[in-house]
């Protein structure tokens, strides 16, 4: 086994064996069990009710209790007498029932509900109760079954969104619309979460191997350079496995929700457009491990660990900055915003919300993702530089104040 | 075998070490000896390349010693540093697999060297819920589980007791026994004599002795002598040639001004017959080390 994967392997082992990581690894999991739990307990509690229905219209009354109930209420065919039903009510035999009096051309109902029962979603009763009632005055007004279609056929009624791109209009159907942005909100906010996370993971460990003098003894088996390319690709790896874990979790939790919450209603994932999503692949690799590289260098340039938050205060706050960013891209287009969404360190946050909102072509995004990744590499070999020099370097202090001082003057 | 030549390092006007030179041969324990500052460890990290010398060579096997040597290399830092969360098993294994050694090898021969350094812990225990000498151990096996041929140990004594320090003596010498080279520093001169084939001692970076703990003694003549006879303290007070008389329970320690007055002397303290104890030896380590530090003061 080469020293490059023993150190890759360690720092996946080391970080999956704590309950810390692993907490935060199945915390998307743990939430979408918890809203299960509560759908599934508020389901048991909250059933379907059972409802008699009374008229002096006895065919009327026949036609509603045959219509169909899309399983909002339950009807007790058997109670057809006022009298009967309210005595049932009262032996909290039904939960309500409907009584309907027609009086010539007039039809009205009224449901009687015990307080204590469960509750009826009263659509689908007023829905059959409305059609039966049409159907009785077009029968009495003579009409044929196609004059009464035409007669109630709705007006056609659509929403149509447009994005301008350099003064030409780009198309785009508005549920489409709506979902990149969910998933670029959703992203972002990941993107964001992830690199507070894996920079303070990598930091600390690189300050406090550094501390605690393991590194005379890493440098001494494994050359400096494999040390920070193997740490480096054990986080990628980690990184991978939460987008996964994530991901999967996420996509179960929108299947599984899609009816119960509403803002999703019309969401699915073959409004995604591929684009989006090998965009969204992109800066999430790139933008995270930006941030994680820069991280591993600024821990080793500590000489205690509890050094490390003030050294990555910087490199977190530029990460705040653009996701709080991210949510100004979603109205404006401007310059700053139009700059910043090729810059990197503020790409990742900045683009994947341009272009969901349609101010960004598919090209612009892929020259920011080149760049991204050409600030990795470049950023990559620095990072290594630097801590190649500084992971025993304890006595010389001075570069990080010397670094501190100039920064804060 | 390990070359040390004119090895020089300056930390700003500090002096690390001026000029250093040694040799050790394969199956040959080296002990270096110094005040705190001597430049001991300053030496051990310029062998392992963890700080660039500003002048001079070290030499492994004929060359300078590169990564692929690493995993040849036992080094028992002077700082120690565990991955306190981490288990016994998973620290040491980790260790090894960075010199090289497959982690089964290790799982295999961990749980023989824990009953050799007696260590008080199940492989599962974290290394943080150890005691310091306990950690020590853990330390000094992952620094010789892979079997090493350079090992080099800044005070690996400290922190043991005397029993756990004889368990780390007799491995020491079993690791010289299956050829390799070995260098440490230590501040008791006692196991330094025990076991060292080839002592060095430092003062501001400075080499002020060197060569067998043997050679290094006699350099300082047969001088001292251990005494229980009828002769009081009055007498051997007033002998000739006797410079120094201490008493140490019903023995005494005479310094004498050559070798030579030792035969008088024994001839005097011998006169009525039988005494039961006569010894004349060179000065011990310690007092050496004394009078090397305070010549130089
Ligand atoms: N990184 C450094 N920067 C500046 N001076 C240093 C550095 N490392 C060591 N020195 C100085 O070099 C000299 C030798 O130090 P070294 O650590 O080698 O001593 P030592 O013999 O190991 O002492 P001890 O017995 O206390 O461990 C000391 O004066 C020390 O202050
Ligand atoms: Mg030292």
């Amino acid at each position: 086994m080469n020293k490059f994967m023993v150190v890759t392997r360690q720092v996946i082992r080391k970080n999956i064996k704590s309950p810390a990581y692993l907490f935060s690894l199945f915390f998307p999991v743990l939430i979408i069990a918890v809203i299960a739990l509560f759908a599934f307990i508020t389901n048991k509690t909250n059933q379907t009710p059972t409802i008699a229905i009374t008229s002096n219209n006895v065919a009327l009354r026949n036609a509603l209790v045959e219509s169909p109930t899309h399983g909002d209420y339950r009807v007790n065919k058997a109670i057809s007498s006022e009298r009967v039903a309210e005595k049932r009510l009262s032996h909290e035999k039904i939960d309500g029932y409907l009584n309907v009096t027609t009086t010539g051309q007039t039809v009205s109902a009224v449901y009687r509900q015990r307080t204590n029962g469960n509750s009826l979603d009263s659509d689908t009763l007023k829905n059959n109760l409305n059609t039966l009632k049409l159907r009785q005055a077009a029968q009495q007004l003579g009409l044929t079954a196609k004059q009464l279609q035409q007669l109630f056929a709705p007006a056609s009624y659509k929403t149509q969104n447009v994005a301008y791109q350099n003064g030409v209009v780009r198309r785009q159907k508005s549920n489409q619309q709506g979902a990149n942005l969910v998933v670029a909100f959703v992203v972002t906010f990941l993107i964001y979460m992830f690199i507070a996370m894996y920079t303070s993971m990598i930091a600390q460990e690189t300050a406090t191997e550094k501390g605690s003098h393991i590194m005379e003894i890493l440098v001494s088996s494994v050359s400096p350079v494999t040390q920070f390319f193997g740490k480096v690709t054990g986080m990628l790896a980690l990184i991978v496995l939460q987008v996964i874990i994530t991901g999967i979790a996420g996509l179960i939790g929108m299947q599984y929700f899609n009816h119960n919450i509403s803002f999703l209603g019309d969401f699915s994932f073959s409004q995604i457009q591929p684009g989006m999503v090998s965009v969204l692949v992109a800066y999430f690799v790139l933008g995270v491990m930006l941030y994680t590289v820069i991280a591993a260098m600024l821990g080793s340039m500590v000489t205690r660990q509890e050094e490390v938050s003030q050294a990555l205060s910087p490199l977190t706050t530029v990460g705040m900055l653009a996701y709080v960013a991210s949510f100004i891209a979603v109205n404006s287009n401007s310059l700053l915003i139009r700059i910043g969404s090729y810059v990197p360190f503020l790409s990742q946050s900045l683009m994947p919300v341009r272009y969901a909102v349609g101010n960004a072509a598919l090209s612009e995004v892929w020259v920011s993702v080149a760049i991204a990744a050409i600030a990795l590499v470049l950023m990559t070999w620095i990072a290594c530089r630097v801590y190649q020099q500084h992971v025993l370097d304890y006595s010389n202090r001075r570069h990080w104040y010397q670094f501190g001082r100039k920064r804060r003057a | 075998m390990l070359t040390v030549a004119n090895l020089t390092k300056r930390f700003g006007p500090k002096q690390g070490v001026e000029d250093e030179a040694f040799t050790i041969q394969q199956g040959e324990i080296m002990g270096l000896i110094g005040q705190n500052g001597a430049g001991k460890t300053t030496t051990f990290r310029m062998i392992l390349n963890l700080l660039q010398p500003d002048s001079g060579t070290v030499l492994w096997q004929g060359h300078p010693l590169t990564k692929a040597d690493y995993n040849t290399v036992g080094f028992l830092p002077e700082e120690r540093g565990l991955y306190t969360r981490m288990s016994i098993q998973d620290q040491v294994v980790y260790f090894a697999a960075l010199r090289g050694q497959q982690p089964a090898v290790t799982r295999k021969a961990l749980p023989q060297w824990m009953a050799r350094f007696n260590v008080k812990g199940k492989l599962t225990d974290k290394i943080k819920d150890l005691s310091k000498g306990n950690q020590q151990k853990v330390q000094l096996i992952a620094t010789l589980i892979h079997q090493p041929k350079l090992i080099i140990l800044d005070e690996p004594f400290s922190g043991l007791d005397p029993v756990n320090a004889q368990l780390l003596e007799d491995s020491i010498i079993e690791m010289k026994q299956n050829g390799a080279s070995i260098i440490f520093s230590s501040h008791d001169m006692a196991n330094v004599e025990r076991i060292s084939d080839h002592l060095l001692m430092l003062r501001n970076g400075e080499t002020v002795l060197s060569g067998t703990p043997d050679e290094i003694r006699s350099q300082f003549g047969n001088t001292r002598v251990r005494l229980r006879s009828p002769l009081d303290r009055a007498a051997l007070v007033a002998f000739p040639g006797v410079n120094d008389v201490q008493q140490r329970g019903n023995a005494y320690e005479l310094t004498l001004d050559n070798e030579a007055v030792g035969h008088d002397l024994f001839k005097a303290a011998t006169s009525q017959g039988y005494i039961p104890e006569f010894s004349q030896e060179p000065p011990s380590l310690d007092e050496i080390f004394r009078i090397e530090v305070a010549n130089h003061e």
